[in-house]
């Protein structure tokens, strides 16, 4: 079913809306979410709050890409569970990201101010459009999407050393783009 | 990872979650393409072919040996996975009790129409085996699509491989296993090794 007719459902307050989405979209977001969890219990309970949460939050909101607006709440929903369960333990996918991404974080680097008006993300938004179509997707697929190195190297038909390759080349370039943008 | 930087990387996490709609709707409908070739180089190889055509052409008119499109034809990769149904090395489950994130590798098929599963546990090294050797294969015909036989490879962790090539992160329980690709004769070295797996 298109997007835009979930979406109907939703504004219509029909309960197929949410078996629709699930038909569609359960598979790509249990998949996010155990990527992030590990844990196929916890996967499945933030599959089912993303529902919850979609739910109530249409009407009001209509988004054009369906997946990606589930994609975000389930996300979000996930690093926070991560978070709450993994407060002196740290382990799992979550980890292997913000290791990788503190490479991209200038020495100095001011962050909470630039977090809280905006700019980071309009430069985020920047960036990875300015990023090549395969590097964008790399890109993506592994910072959001938080997929392995070798789901991604699958998923693309390229070797594994080459995604790597890639998204070192586009954390350096993140992070020249921050120094650049005097976000310091 | 000292504090401040650990705290401006879980911004950063964070941040990247509110990236636009479209970026994120890009990347997954992302399939690399296959190389452009250059014209000139495309030109060459198509008179190259016509040469060797040529040269070739009393061959061309031989009768070839065409793939059996009967409906009692039955493929060789089907015999290998008959064989391991008929010997008990498969478990028969409902698609419910299909596990794809226990942490075990499975082969996975079933026929068009039926609702059981036949599911054989393999290790790791022959998951990681399969999907290097799993070929190209050819086409078959569509006489037997009342047969079809849909098969599926899986890593444990929720990845699905179907013939049709492209590895999905499949599905988890929440529906139907991934989507089958048209009808795929499965190359010959791809047979050999699951005969190998479900008759060890």
């Amino acid at each position: 079913m298109e997007d835009y007719r979930i979406v109907d459902l939703y504004w219509e307050r029909s309960e197929r809306a949410v078996y629709e989405t699930d038909e569609k979209y359960g598979r790509m977001l249990g998949s996010l979410s155990f990527s992030l969890l590990n844990s196929r219990e916890d996967a499945e309970e933030c599959v089912n709050d993303t529902y919850l949460a979609a739910w109530q939050r249409m009407p009001e909101d209509r988004p054009v890409y369906l997946g990606a607006y589930l994609s975000k709440i389930v996300r979000r929903l996930s690093i926070d569970r991560y978070r709450a369960r993994h407060r002196k333990k740290r382990d799992g996918g979550v980890e292997l990201m913000l290791d990788e991404l503190a490479e991209c974080i200038p020495d100095g680097w001011g962050v909470e101010a630039e977090y809280e008006n905006g700019r980071l993300s309009e430069l985020l938004n920047r960036f990875i459009s300015s990023l090549a179509e395969e590097k964008r997707t790399i890109f993506v697929l592994r910072y959001f999407n938080s997929m392995s190195l070798g789901d991604i190297a699958r998923r693309l038909r390229i070797s594994e050393g080459k995604v790597k390759t890639v998204l070192f080349r586009a954390r350096c370039e993140l992070r020249e783009e921050l120094e650049r943008e005097g976000l310091m | 990872m000292r504090n401040d930087k650990r705290r401006a990387a879980e911004y950063l996490l964070d941040e990247l979650g509110l990236i636009d709609d479209r970026l994120i709707a890009e990347a997954g409908r992302y399939r690399r393409e296959k190389r452009k070739m250059n014209v000139r180089y495309l030109a060459a190889a198509a008179c190259l072919v016509v040469i060797i055509a040529l040269i070739q052409i009393p061959s061309l008119f031989k009768v070839k040996n065409q793939p059996d499109f009967s409906k009692d034809h039955v493929s060789e990769f089907e015999e290998v996975l008959r064989g391991a149904a008929d010997s008990s090395g498969a478990v028969i489950l409902k698609m419910r009790e299909v596990d794809l994130f226990d942490g075990s590798a499975k082969l996975i098929w079933r026929y068009e129409g039926e609702d059981e599963y036949s599911v054989v546990t393999i290790s790791a090294s022959e998951c990681d085996n399969l999907q290097r050797v799993l070929g190209s294969g050819s086409p078959i015909g569509c006489g037997k699509v009342e047969e079809k036989l849909l098969f599926w490879i899986s890593n444990g962790s929720g990845g699905v491989i179907t013939p049709h090539l492209i590895p999905s992160v499949g599905n988890i329980g929440f529906g139907e296993l991934f989507d089958y690709s048209p009808e795929l004769e499965p190359a010959p070295q791809f047979t050999q090794n699951v005969f190998e797996i479900v008759n060890s």
